[in-house]
């Protein structure tokens, strides 16, 4: 499955009249891990070094690994940065999958502000400082990923990072 | 079960860089502080972070790296990141570091860029 065509199968897992179809679907319907942690620093650095040791022992190789870890940070980051108002007290929702090929990782966050997250799909950053480098890394460490949002309510962030081949058993 | 980042310094003799050896995990500004204090210190001049033993970084904590760069610019003094491995390279290279500040192989390299700086 090349990137194109997971990321079609991903955005066919948000699509709910669509999803049901999908076999990828019941991956997040009933997640491995579902937490719902409240916006702390602290739980999201918990958080995503057990996503990182986690993915070690599901097979996944050291770089993937770092990736899946790194991912699962700059998300969470963001959530906590960007879509909760009341640090401390709002909470955010991570679900984890891990599937034959690979893992889905689906993190909401109350916020529910829309954005154009396209923009970060091949972002390449010209100067260090400017915004935006924690979804340039999440675009160069997923082989997909797409942001759901609801305007008002919820914003959800979903990336697919496929196992590496070699690992593979 | 978090990994923090430790940090051991030295300063050359009769030299103007000071070696900061990293060891664990740089995950935001607020974890290279200690290294701060260090790299702007009234006697410290060029500074070379030793990264082989760093196993993690983030945005935020390249946010920090390239903060503390802007300073010691302001100083009129350069940063130097040796050696960087593995997903931690990867990263530094994403978000750009290695366009401002200096990304080296070896701390050797580092030395001669700086005596090439005295004698210009």
């Amino acid at each position: 499955m090349n990137k194109g065509d997971t990321g079609k199968w991903l955005r066919q897992l948000l699509t709910p009249s669509k999803a049901e179809k999908d076999v990828g679907h019941e991956h997040l319907d009933d997640p491995d891990i579902h937490v719902v942690l409240r916006a702390k620093y602290l739980y999201i650095a918990y958080m995503r070094d057990l996503c990182g040791s986690l993915a070690l022992e599901m097979g996944f190789s050291g770089d993937d690994a770092f990736g899946i870890k790194l991912v699962v940070d700059e998300v969470l980051t963001n959530a906590f940065e960007h879509g909760c108002t009341h640090p401390g007290n709002d909470k955010i929702d991570v679900k984890i999958s891990f599937a034959g090929t690979g893992i889905f990782i689906c993190v909401r966050d109350p916020g529910g502000k829309s954005f154009d997250y396209r923009k970060y799909r091949g972002f390449e950053v010209n100067s260090p400082d400017s915004i935006g480098s924690g979804l340039c890394l999440v675009d160069k460490f997923t082989d997909e990923w797409v942001v759901n949002t609801k305007p008002g309510e919820y914003t959800e962030v979903m990336a697919f990072k496929r196992k590496s081949k070699k690992e593979e058993k | 079960m978090t990994r923090r980042l430790d940090c051991k310094f030295k300063k050359l003799e009769n030299h103007p860089l000071t070696v900061v050896e990293l060891d664990g995990q740089i995950d935001s500004a607020k974890s290279i502080e200690s290294i701060e204090e260090i790299v702007t210190a009234p006697d410290a001049e060029h500074v070379a972070i030793q990264m082989e033993g760093v196993a993690y970084i983030n945005s935020s904590g390249c946010g920090g790296l390239i903060a503390l760069h802007h300073k010691m610019e302001g100083r009129g003094f350069r940063l130097f990141l040796v050696k960087p491995v593995g997903g931690v390279e990867r990263v530094i290279k994403h978000v750009g570091c290695h366009k401002i500040m200096r990304v080296s192989e070896s701390l050797e390299e580092v030395i001669k860029e700086v005596d090439s700086l005295k004698t210009d």
